[in-house]
């Protein structure tokens, strides 16, 4: 199983800031950069930074393959999300994220919010 | 057989993890539940008549759904993924410490079981006939 993986950090805004900067790892910014991803990946790193109580979104952006040689990509956005209630939250958060940037954008990720 | 007889196995494990065996029986209970969940939606969608082939089947599945311009089953497709996310870290990911989150795995079953059936079955034809279209679409990037 071929497994690349690399992070992407978003780090707080300044308040007036429309757009959480992200840095990333060699790794990401190259795999990003492959697939013409860095747009998608900075509109769901702003939108959980606004829009997922979170401080600091940290984006993994993993791709492996599957049995038969496809890729996939992973998100992981440690949201603060805690609880008994967390899986329900997911899914709005999930259902908000969709609505503000669009399903085309979100379904080309596997996004788990932690 | 039954795909469901899958979770109910991953279910009794959980309960009865052999001595000196848990981690392995924990990966074990993962990758079963993942299976339930996936043979489930994967029989369905053959039903609903998708044309899946057997490379690169598990995305096929998921990502189908995912791309089917229905809601519904975009959130039930993202599940199945995170499922199977989960189960790739139990079955590959052996240097890395696995702590099972058996409620966790069990929601997200249950949100594909048998949310995926009863989801399909609200939708109307043009609805089922265009989330078909779609999901089709997806899979042949699969298929070739």
């Amino acid at each position: 199983m071929d497994h690349i993986s690399g992070t992407i950090v978003g780090r707080p805004a300044p308040s007036q800031a429309s757009e959480c900067p992200m840095g990333a790892t060699e790794e990401a910014e190259a795999l990003a950069a492959r697939d013409g991803l860095q747009e998608a990946l900075q509109a769901i790193v702003n939108w959980a930074y606004a829009n997922a109580s979170c401080q600091m979104a940290t984006v993994s952006l993993t791709r492996y393959d599957d049995f038969s040689g496809v890729e996939l990509l992973k998100v992981e956005l440690h949201c603060g999300l805690r609880g008994k209630h967390a899986v329900a939250k997911e899914d709005e958060l999930l259902d908000d994220m969709a609505d503000t940037l669009g399903m085309d954008i979100v379904n080309r990720f596997l996004i788990i919010m932690r | 057989m039954d795909e469901r007889h899958f979770y109910l196995l991953a279910e009794h494990l959980r309960d009865s993890l052999p001595t000196g065996l848990e981690e392995a029986a924990e990966r074990t209970v993962a990758g079963r539940i993942y299976y339930a969940a996936f043979l489930y939606a994967r029989n369905l969608m053959a039903l609903w008549g998708c044309a899946l082939t057997s490379r690169g089947i598990h995305a096929q599945v998921s990502e189908g759904l995912k791309c089917s311009g229905n809601r519904d089953l975009f959130k039930i497709g993202h599940k199945l993924a995170e499922l199977h996310e989960h189960r790739r870290m139990a079955d590959y990911e052996t240097r890395v410490p696995f702590a099972l989150d058996f409620k966790k795995l069990k929601d997200l079953y249950d949100n594909v079981h048998p949310e995926l059936q009863h989801r399909w079955a609200f939708l109307s034809p043009d609805q089922k006939r265009a989330a078909l279209e779609k999901m089709q679409r997806k899979i042949s990037t699969y298929t070739g």
